[in-house]
């Protein structure tokens, strides 16, 4: 309905119900009489990669596994948010790593652009989700909704209410493939909005989980107004934090954190920077409504723009450990209670020591021909999986050049 | 038919004349006419839905999950973990969409009935569905679905593409059988999971008249003009912001659900249940479900009643002795029906000598979002009210018809069903009030409340009734096209008609007759209460006074007036004229009037230990407890 066409309350005579709208031919469902959808040709693509199972395998299934082990109830399911891509290979490697072996259930909750949509990947996702769905410890509950990470940012998308009521998770996977950082500042469905939503849905767990991030940081792949923000904060937590300041002053190259020029770090120490300012305002946002202790349990690299000599894509792990949150008594009238807050600096310094020793795994692969060798044999049974031809799949993966595997 | 066979029969009926017999030919339909009675038979998208379930169910499947992305509802799915169609089953599906291999030998043929009957599915379930049938219904929701299905044991995964074409008569067709209703792609695709079994439909794009729909949004806009804030019913999924689009996915309004996310499945569609008694019992007014749910949390209640699932909690058959009053109506004709008088912790089901057969061919477990679907009947903790019969009665019944001596062809087969027809104070909801028809445990129809038009003017007791009737043999071929009506002509709903009607006599007269009893043990249970009352303040008003209770005087009421001679009562100390005591018409002896003799008894009594009338006169006496009567009439 546009502006002109909506009644205006204050002229609105009680009884009077609006006139509905004229036809409009979407009614119908669409204008043509078209051919039905189809699969298509599929093709292999950038997260088919080698290098992206290695991360599955040894940064995801690894940390969800040492989680799991730590737990008391083992046997509960795995509930798991993520943005699963139309293959679903997320989901389809955390079942054969951890379910089977296990005999734990996952319920997994995904968001794709084509879900539900009579295209090419939306078909390929229906089957998929079949395919899924009909493995031994897949609950029937799950689901790839219609929508992306960014809706998640608005508390009153749909997005959001579906990802509300089927969490808290035990595992968010915000792969992005792109740029959290490319964000400007307030805007919405932004990353640090559906960060934020998604901090605000976990704030109900109780138990241990991971986040999973994965984002690039690339020096054109920033938005210079909200990484200098992010910075900024960081340099200020740090005023409280002596020796942590020391030596980020001596890793940066910087006498004062206030005064360090982002654009004129070197790319690593860039990486580095971008990484932890993110890192320590993920922590922070977590800190106001639910007191958590946060760690990065595995930091891996690696390169979208072969040109850089160093990594310009990150993938971490945070594992976050709720404390029980102490309403604050104003008038100080209620006994003692242990102390819940959460140290900034030995949080932020664990997190440098984990960013500043980012594993670049280009340079893993490449420098170990069994291991990478190993990798694809693996990758390609899951690429067989989602339907893809294996043979294939391995010729590609093995013809891949060095820093693109 | 082709064009041959036509000419051949027009031929063969210009070739009679008066010396030859009439050519006899059978009737057939062709493929237009189907798809003209086919398409957009079903009025609500709740309708496909619950055909493509009756499909899953009739694939023996154990789980079916269907996800509506609620409140935007851009696509809906339906999953089962049933057997899956095979590509020859897929490819005689599109070629005759709106018709239906089951029940035919081509059945067994393509894997989807039983080899020796073609009535059962393969795993021994009786058919509910028609196959070509239920994606029809899909046009309704969509034009382009998609079906992804998986034969056991099968290394390929099939998928079918579908664009349906709207029907039209401007578009030629020609006098063949094939209509053209669409387009399908079909092809497969490798699977890694070979035993896996199961179909998958997406409907995809949904037309944005059945969002509308699922949105409910004509009850939104309807609250707008009235009511602001508050949903369009009491309770809702919530909706859409109207002006945003699918990419913007805007809730402009919470949903507002009886349930919390935390809830399982099951506990979540007992909230759902329980908050349509919980209405009933907070208001006086019996509630309606249209008031109390949106269009989804409707279709999720209809398709619990429609689908052959378990009860939300017990069946009729397994209530137990408290629980309500037992009839069987035994026997043929209008006679009484017969007290079931169940042992402890017995079921109903299993005092009756014959099986109720009200059970479903299970496991069977349906889901919508995060609602497991059950019947939403319940025959504990219902409403009581202010009616003498506080709990239910519940009435099982039977009939097998063999329709002896008529043929086949005319009759229809034998019909055979079981029912229970239950009179509890309230049916909650309203819409509960009327019989059901399951056949084979489904049922297409909701609740007819005129009880297969049955004409007796007992509205209130009507209302007062729910049956439901499981058919067991026949009655499928009654049952028009979209399975939401059917065809009263039909012997079987003749015959089923006509055995209601007896049965609801019977259960109205049982009800009146045990509403009778209960009334007068009622009243006789009280006298008796008042009596001792009364008979004890006297006693203790005499034993404070003469420290002896066992010698207050006797009181007698006579019909004879004073001084007759015609003392029918000598015994009692102190007698008093009936009529001018209590007044009125000594033939109008009612319970009332006992009640007041009663009282004036008890403060005779009471007088008397005080001596009162000792002093007086007999004609005084009389005066005295005249008036003390009439105070006492004068305060009823």
């Amino acid at each position: 309905m546009s502006d002109d066409e909506k009644v205006d309350d204050d002229d609105k005579v009680d009884g009077v119900v609006p006139l509905p709208a004229e036809f409009d031919p979407s009614d119908l469902g669409g204008p043509s009489y078209e051919e039905p959808a189809e699969t298509g040709i599929r093709e292999f693509l950038p997260w088919h990669k080698p290098r992206k199972h290695y991360v599955r395998q040894k940064q995801w299934i690894a940390s969800l596994a040492s989680l799991l082990d730590e737990r008391s109830s083992a046997n509960d399911a795995i509930n798991y948010l993520g943005l699963p891509g139309t293959d679903l290979l997320d989901v389809r490697a955390i079942h054969s790593g951890i379910c089977l072996p296990r005999g734990v259930d996952i319920r997994f909750t995904g968001f794709d652009f084509d879900a539900g949509k009579s295209n090419a990947q939306g078909l390929n996702l229906a089957i998929s989700l079949q395919e899924v769905k009909l493995l031994k410890h897949v609950l029937p509950q799950s689901d790839v909704y219609l929508g992306d990470i960014r809706s998640l940012g608005r508390a009153s998308s749909v997005n959001y209410r579906q990802a509300q009521s089927s969490g808290p998770y035990d595992v968010v996977n915000l792969d992005l493939c792109g740029f959290a950082l490319a964000d400007p500042p307030t805007v919405e469905d932004s990353i640090y909005s559906a960060l934020r939503s998604v901090l605000a849905i976990q704030d109900r767990h109780s138990k241990p989980w991971l986040l999973f991030l994965t984002t690039r940081v690339g020096r054109e792949d920033m938005d210079d107004e909200s990484v200098s923000r992010l910075v900024r904060r960081l340099a200020e937590i740090l005023s409280e934090c002596d020796g942590l300041r020391r030596e980020l002053f001596e890793f940066f190259d910087v006498t004062d954190m206030s005064s360090l020029d982002i654009g004129a770090l070197r790319d690593d120490r860039l990486v580095a920077c971008a990484a932890l300012a993110l890192s320590s305002w993920i922590f922070e946002t977590a800190q106001r409504n639910m007191p958590s202790r946060v760690n990065i349990k595995s930091s891996f690299g690696y390169r979208v723009n072969y040109a850089t000599a160093h990594p310009d894509m990150i993938s971490l792990v945070y594992r976050f450990n709720p404390l029980v949150a102490v309403p604050r008594d104003p008038l100080g009238l209620s006994g003692a209670w242990p102390e819940s807050r959460v140290d900034s600096c030995a949080a932020i310094g664990q997190f440098h020591s984990r960013i500043s020793n980012t594993r670049d795994i280009d340079a893993l692969l490449d420098g170990d021909d069994e291991l990478r060798g190993r990798v694809i044999e693996e990758a390609s049974l899951l690429m067989e999986m989602a339907r893809y031809d294996r043979q294939k799949y391995v010729k590609w993966a093995s013809e891949l050049a060095d820093g693109t595997s | 038919m082709t064009e041959d066979v036509d000419v051949a029969l027009a031929v063969a009926i210009e070739a009679t004349d008066d010396n030859s017999g009439p050519v006899r030919a059978t009737l057939q339909t062709d493929g237009r006419v189907l798809a003209r009675v086919t398409d957009g038979i079903y009025r609500q998208p709740g309708s496909a839905i619950r055909e493509l379930i009756s499909n899953a169910y009739d694939a023996d499947a154990t789980q079916v999950f269907i996800s509506t992305d609620r409140p935007r509802f851009s696509r809906i799915t339906i999953e089962d973990d049933g057997h899956g169609m095979s590509p020859r089953m897929l490819a005689h599906l599109v070629h005759h969409i709106g018709g239906s291999v089951k029940r035919s030998e081509k059945g067994a043929d393509l894997g989807v009935t039983d080899v020796a009957d073609s009535s059962r599915s393969p795993g021994g379930r009786r058919l509910i569905g028609r196959i070509g049938i239920g994606l029809f219904a899909v046009s309704q929701i969509t034009r382009n679905f998609q079906i992804v299905t998986k034969v056991k044991g099968d290394p390929w995964r099939t998928i079918a593409s579908v664009s349906l074409r709207q029907h039209s008569d401007l578009v030629p067709v020609s006098d063949s059988d094939e209509y053209e209703a669409g387009h399908v792609s079909i092809w497969r695709e490798r699977a890694f999971d070979v035993e896996a079994h199961g179909t998958t439909i997406v409907l995809s794009d949904i037309r944005p008249k059945t969002r509308n729909t699922l949105q409910s949004l004509g009850d939104w806009v309807r609250d707008s003009a009235s009511r602001e804030a508050a949903g369009p019913t009491l309770f809702h999924v919530g909706r859409q912001d109207p002006s945003s689009s699918l990419s913007i996915d805007e809730i402009s309004d919470a949903e507002n659900v009886p349930w919390s996310n935390a809830d399982s499945p099951d506990v979540a569609f007992d909230k759902l249940v329980n908050a349509v008694l919980a209405e009933a019992k907070r208001s006086t007014k019996n509630p309606r479900l249209e008031i109390i749910f949106d269009y989804y949390l409707q279709m999720c209640w209809q398709l619990g009643l429609a689908c052959p699932l378990s009860y939300v909690e017990q069946g009729p058959f397994e209530l137990t002795g408290d629980d309500a009053h037992f009839f069987e109506l035994s026997g043929p004709g209008p006679g009484p029906a017969r007290s079931v008088v169940l042992k402890d912790s017995e079921a109903f089901g299993s005092a009756l000598d014959w099986d109720p057969r009200d059970r479903v061919d299970g496991p069977f477990a349906v889901y919508v979002d995060n609602l497991e679907i059950r019947r939403p009947i319940k025959f504990k903790g219902l409403v009581r009210g202010s009616h003498a019969v506080q709990k239910p009665i519940i009435f099982a019944g039977r009939l097998r018809e063999e329709f002896s001596g008529v043929d086949t062809e005319i009759s229809g087969g034998p019909l055979e069903f079981t029912a229970y027809l239950m009179w509890a104070p309230k049916i909650v909801p309203v819409e509960h009030a009327g019989c059901l028809i399951r056949v084979f445990g489904a049922s297409g129809t909701v609740f007819d409340p005129t009880f297969m038009k049955f004409q007796v003017a007992e509205i209130t007791r009507l209302r007062q009734i729910s049956c439901e009737i499981f058919v067991h043999e026949g009655f499928e071929s009654a049952l028009n096209i979209d399975r939401e009506s059917f065809n009263y002509a039909h012997p079987h709903v003749v015959r089923l008609t006509s055995w209601l009607h007896t049965a609801l006599t019977r259960v109205m007269n049982e009800q009146k007759r045990m509403a009778s009893k209960l009334r007068k043990e009622a009243r006789a249970g009280a006298a008796l209460a008042e009596a001792t009352a009364l008979s004890k303040i006297a006693s203790d008003a005499w034993k404070r006074r003469t420290g002896d209770e066992s010698t207050k005087p006797t009181v007698a009421f006579v019909d004879e007036a004073r001084g007759t001679g015609l003392v029918s009562s000598p015994s009692a100390d102190l007698i008093f004229p009936r009529k001018e005591t209590l007044g009125g018409d000594a033939d109008s002896w009612s319970g009332h009037a006992k009640s007041t003799e009663r009282k004036i008894e008890a403060i005779v009594q009471v007088l008397a230990a005080y001596g009162l009338f000792e002093s007086l006169e007999p004609a005084d006496q009389d005066a005295v407890v005249a008036s003390i009567g009439a105070i006492l009439r004068a305060e009823s």
